[in-house]
């Protein structure tokens, strides 16, 4: 999977905050905001193709934290960034 | 040939009138901003515009989309090298203007159509378009909102069409003795090299005729919404950006215009408080927000 052309990851007052830009996200008016970890993972797979085996490694690589947590955590992302039609 | 200078929220810019037919007389609402000479300093302008015609464009640019601006429609299209093609119609959607702007819309050349009401319509739009797309990348933006400006601080009132923005502000100068109207639609809204965000009137005012020359640091700013008593409280942050940014006249399709703006907007949220007022039309309404805002007691 890989995320949408025209989203950006920017810095809002210290909140990581997700902007839509694009014809194709003319009609996304969410705004979308990313807890550490999660900006974290947006900053290691954005512009290229990924899979939820990699982001669970690059987690267990940067957190201290159990692989079956990691696991969880990062299916429970990724289907929020899919809802929001962020990733495709 | 007729050549003006404007200087609006510390951006100078200037209009170039080609040919006869066309004058300032078409800007009645620039008046309070023209300058009397040409800039002497040596800082670069906003934008120019030039006012032809006989203009027409060499090309028809590929359609990006039809955007209703308030009942009347504006026509998007962009050239291969990224200019763009701005058609803009009345509410009877009769053509009063033709634009095409360089990308970063640092110049651009406009031909008029129809009538005085027409043309000076078409003209404005025009103008508007040009500074709040160029003013993007230059910590600047045009905001749809009411301003009152109290004890030198300009307070902007923001909400859809309907929200009662004017009602508010209309409010604070009924009850709020020293208080006076900045501009009732869209001032100019920037944070300036010296670090501070200030309110600028403008030539642009909405239904109201309110075009001062006039600015102010920003005090703060009011999110309003009608509901069957009054409530005031500070907004989060992301609450606040998602307040603020569709406050602002932005294209976004546009990655220099939409960024700039989202970075104009975290900037402001550094430099001022974002309030949001449930409220009903009346002086308790007034006394929350003036209390919140200037943290002073209502007297």
């Amino acid at each position: 999977m890989r995320i949408k052309k025209g989203f950006e990851l920017r810095n809002v007052c210290g909140e990581n905050i997700i902007i839509a830009h694009g014809l194709e996200n003319i009609d996304f008016t969410k705004v979308i905001t990313l807890n550490e970890s999660a900006a974290f993972l947006w900053n290691k797979v954005v512009d290229k193709d990924f899979t939820e085996q990699e982001m669970v490694e690059m987690l267990l690589a940067e957190y201290e934290v159990e692989k079956q947590t990691a696991e969880e955590d990062v299916k429970a992302l990724v289907t929020s960034w899919k809802e929001t039609g962020m990733v495709d | 040939m007729k050549k003006v200078y404007y200087r609006v929220g510390r951006h100078t810019y200037s209009v170039c009138f080609k040919d006869d037919k066309n004058t300032t007389d078409l800007l009645p609402s620039s008046e309070p901003f023209r300058l009397d000479d040409e800039p002497a300093e040596r800082e670069p302008l906003l934008f120019e515009l030039t006012v032809d015609d006989n203009w027409r464009p060499a090309q028809k640019g590929s359609e990006i989309g039809q955007f209703d601006c308030g009942g009347n429609n504006h026509g998007v299209y962009r050239l291969d090298d990224g200019a763009y093609q701005i058609q803009v119609s009345d509410v009877s959607d009769r053509q009063c203007c033709l634009l095409e702007a360089k990308s970063d819309f640092s110049s651009a050349q406009v031909c008029l159509n129809g009538d005085w009401v027409m043309r000076n319509f078409g003209l404005n739009n025009a103008l508007m378009m040009m500074y709040a797309f160029a003013g993007a990348d230059k910590m600047t933006v045009l905001m749809h909102a009411s301003v009152v400006r109290k004890d030198g601080r300009g307070y902007l009132c923001l909400g859809v069409s309907g929200t009662g923005k004017s009602t508010h502000t209309s409010n604070w100068l009924k009850y709020v003795p020293g208080t006076d109207l900045m501009n009732d639609d869209n001032p100019v809204v920037r944070v300036c090299d010296d670090g501070v965000a200030r309110v600028f009137g403008s030539p642009w005012s909405g239904k109201t005729p309110c075009y001062r020359n006039v600015e102010a640091p920003i005090g703060g700013f009011l999110q309003l919404e009608q509901a069957p008593y009054n409530n005031i409280s500070r907004m989060r942050v992301v609450d606040a950006f998602a307040s603020l940014l569709p406050s602002c006249s932005v294209m976004k399709w546009d990655r220099r215009d939409y960024v700039g703006t989202c970075d104009t907007v975290s900037r402001l949220l550094e430099l001022v408080p974002v309030f949001f007022l449930k409220n009903l039309p009346d002086e308790d309404a007034v006394r929350m927000s003036y209390e919140a805002m200037t943290g002073k007691a209502y007297a």
